[in-house]
């Protein structure tokens, strides 16, 4: 039954692949025709799995790097299915009719929701876990609700390494009173605030006894160095980013220098949790570090377009995680050149329908007051929600446009003067709107 | 001018998807209208209800809920007063979970502040969520999210009535949701509610001005509502 169910998936990928279907649906079918296929198969000795609600797909493709460049066989999700059946489609087609898995390295970008279920499949023997933060509240309530379920994957696979945020006292936790754990983080540097750049903090409260925390200081949102007086504090991270400049494009990892292609802080957590989970798997500092340096995202997040002439950088946010928005909004803001921004938010989800809109009060967009942002273009279905936050934003230092429209907004971005300097921000779900109808990549 | 003192209760302990703006859009409206508007915070320690026209809490984790309730039970007394003279009170999200009888979460009950009869259920393994549209309430219909792991009993004077995730409703089997008891208002809607619901917005500032205070038609406000309340109907007759 073993090497017909895996003859059964690769014949299904393969159709998929000419019909352009998604990588899930053979998985699906195998687990069906045979529950257990997974537990079944000749795994490699380093099962590595990533988790966490923002970076896992870019760090997922930093480490299959690294592991590729020193010669690693690497069976991991490229197309970033996630969950138990896209799992099980990656390795069914990675492995021999006999049903050994040829790769060095099973490398899992695991959804926060579902690793409690991939786990009964594959014991991961190494898992990352990168942040817990707002993200998607339609589905996820909020990042307690998540680390409750994240609970039940972490007790599922107890002889794991784990690697932890330790500048998140939320992921933090994971590791309290449990061996095996090594924590990454950042130290204090020149952008480290007393006060967080989010408007809430979900850690203001201790998470284990509700005292009130107290920081030494914030990375961003609920990161940072804390400590509570019952104990519960940031532990000493084993890798640890000592020094990052933005404006010059480096930072530095346990002494060595990496330069960044994209310098925001966002990006830094990703080079490092990558570099760590790497560094425990024995690769050569060299390698990582020269696979690291000026690392280029290939996963759609960046996106460099034409606007009539003129330049433009699509940063792709997620809708629903005002982390995510404050980082591409925190980029855009320290931009040294006059620019024009323009904001998005037409499909709030690409796989589920909503109108939820409160998330849009969570997103700092105050940080764009005294930039050199001189205006702000609304645009998408849901333009007027947008309008009504910044109303409450106390932005007077740029000029601020609605146009609820994407094709009407666009014909007034091409009459705008040339040199004019473009930043998009928006999600997966609209990125396409504007680059099919309003621009050229 | 009309002074207004706006008491929010747990802005960081109780603060889950920008329920802040609640308050924002009350302040701003309210001074809009020649108020002279004061907003205070209350998180810990005595808490002193005398003076104010309008307590605000919002939406927190179920922990946070467990912890508001546990700080708020030495001023339950004082709480149930301040709802029994007529004071105006709006709970949005969980937030009614504080104001029933009692609490139960895994097995366990515990007390809660006791100025309503009905109990609340957290059930930690199960969320209720999804889009919801309600029959006309205070001058239109509301437009909102519902996401929760409380489940209501006993609730005999419903707020609002769903349209729109029927089985969302306080039981989580019907469509009767949040609860109306004199100036207390209590919705499982969640975020910023008066944000959304320009009609509610001008109630509860006519109810505490008594003069007659509206959202302006053209305003983003409404805009924004009429798109939601298209897009939802819509919903309903696909």
């Amino acid at each position: 039954m073993k090497s017909i169910t895996i003859l059964i998936c690769k014949l299904l990928s393969f159709i998929g692949k000419l019909v352009g279907k998604g990588s899930s649906l053979p998985g699906k079918v195998a687990l069906k025709l045979c529950p257990d296929i997974i537990s079944r198969l000749q795994l490699p000795k380093d099962m590595i799995a990533i988790t966490g609600s923002n970076g896992k797909t870019s760090t997922v493709e930093m480490v299959a790097g690294i592991l590729k460049a020193a010669g690693k066989q690497v069976v991991y999700n490229k197309e970033g299915s996630n969950q138990t059946e896209g799992v099980a489609t990656m390795l069914l087609n990675s492995a021999t009719l006999s049903g050994k898995v040829k790769g060095d390295v099973v490398l899992l970008e695991s959804d926060e929701r579902y690793a409690r279920h991939t786990f009964k499949h594959i014991k991961p023997t190494m898992f990352a876990v990168t942040n817990l933060y707002r993200d998607q509240l339609t589905r996820n309530a909020h990042p307690f609700h998540i680390y409750g379920i994240l609970s039940d994957a972490v007790a599922l696979v107890p002889n794991a390494k784990l690697v932890l945020n330790a500048d998140d006292p939320i992921v933090r936790n994971f590791g309290f009173q449990r061996e095996n754990v090594v924590y990454f983080g950042m130290e204090r540097n020149s952008l480290s605030t007393q006060e967080s750049d989010a408007l809430y903090n979900d850690c203001h409260y201790c998470p284990r006894c509700k005292k009130e925390m107290q920081y030494d200081f914030f990375h961003y949102a609920h990161l940072g160095s804390y400590r509570c007086e019952c104990g519960y504090s940031r532990p000493e991270p084993l890798f640890a980013v000592e020094e990052m400049d933005l404006e010059a494009g480096y930072i530095s990892i346990n002494g060595n220098r990496l330069s960044l292609d994209f310098a925001s802080k966002y990006n830094v957590y990703n080079l490092l949790t990558a570099y760590t989970v790497t560094s425990l798997l024995g690769i050569d500092e060299d390698i990582i570090t020269s696979q690291l340096n000026d690392f280029v995202m290939k996963n759609g997040r960046l996106v460099r377009f034409d606007f009539a002439g003129n330049e433009g950088l699509l940063i792709t946010s997620k809708h629903e995680n005002s982390t995510s928005y404050n980082q591409s909004l925190g980029y855009v803001a320290m931009q040294k050149e006059k620019s024009t921004l323009i904001i998005i938010v037409d499909a709030i989800s690409r796989k589920y329908y909503t109108s939820e809109t409160s998330w849009l009060w969570d997103i700092s967009f105050e940080m764009l007051q005294d930039t050199n942002v001189e205006r702000i273009v609304l645009s998408g279905k849901y333009a007027y929600d947008l309008a009504l936050r910044f109303e409450f934003a106390g932005i007077n230092t740029a000029e601020i446009m609605v146009e609820p429209d994407l094709q009407e907004m666009a014909e007034k971005m091409r009459e705008l003067p040339h040199g004019t300097k473009f930043y998009c921000v928006t999600c997966f779900s609209d990125k396409d709107k504007l680059l099919r109808n309003c621009a050229h990549e | 001018m009309k002074e207004i003192k706006i008491l929010h209760l747990f802005p960081r302990l109780l603060s889950l998807y920008g329920e802040y703006g609640n308050v924002a859009i009350l302040r701003k409206t309210l001074e809009d209208a020649g108020c002279a508007v004061t907003v205070d915070d209350y998180e810990n320690g005595e808490l002193n209800l005398d003076g104010y026209d309008f307590v605000y809490v919002g939406a927190g984790t179920e922990d946070n809920l467990l912890e508001a309730v546990r700080r708020l039970m030495p001023y339950k007394q004082a709480i149930s007063q301040s709802i029994g003279d007529g004071k105006l009170w709006l709970a949005t999200g969980n937030a009614m979970t504080l104001f029933g009888a009692c609490v139960k979460r895994c097995e366990a009950a515990s007390e809660a502040l006791g100025c309503f009869a009905y109990t609340t259920s957290i059930h930690d393994n199960k969320r209720y969520l999804g889009d919801v549209l309600t029959i006309e309430a205070f001058g239109g219909a509301f437009v909102g999210f519902v996401n929760t792991s409380c489940v209501y009993q006993g609730i005999t004077a419903p707020l609002l009535t769903l349209r729109l995730g029927t089985k969302l409703g306080n039981d989580k089997t019907s469509a009767e949701s949040g609860i109306r008891v004199g100036n207390f208002y209590g919705t499982e809607l969640i975020g910023p509610v008066l944000v959304k619901n320009p009609h509610f917005l001008g109630h509860i500032c006519r109810e505490l001005t008594g003069e007659e205070i509206s959202v302006d038609k053209n305003s983003y406000a409404q805009k924004a509502y009429d798109v939601a309340l298209a897009e939802l109907t819509r919903r309903i007759q696909a």
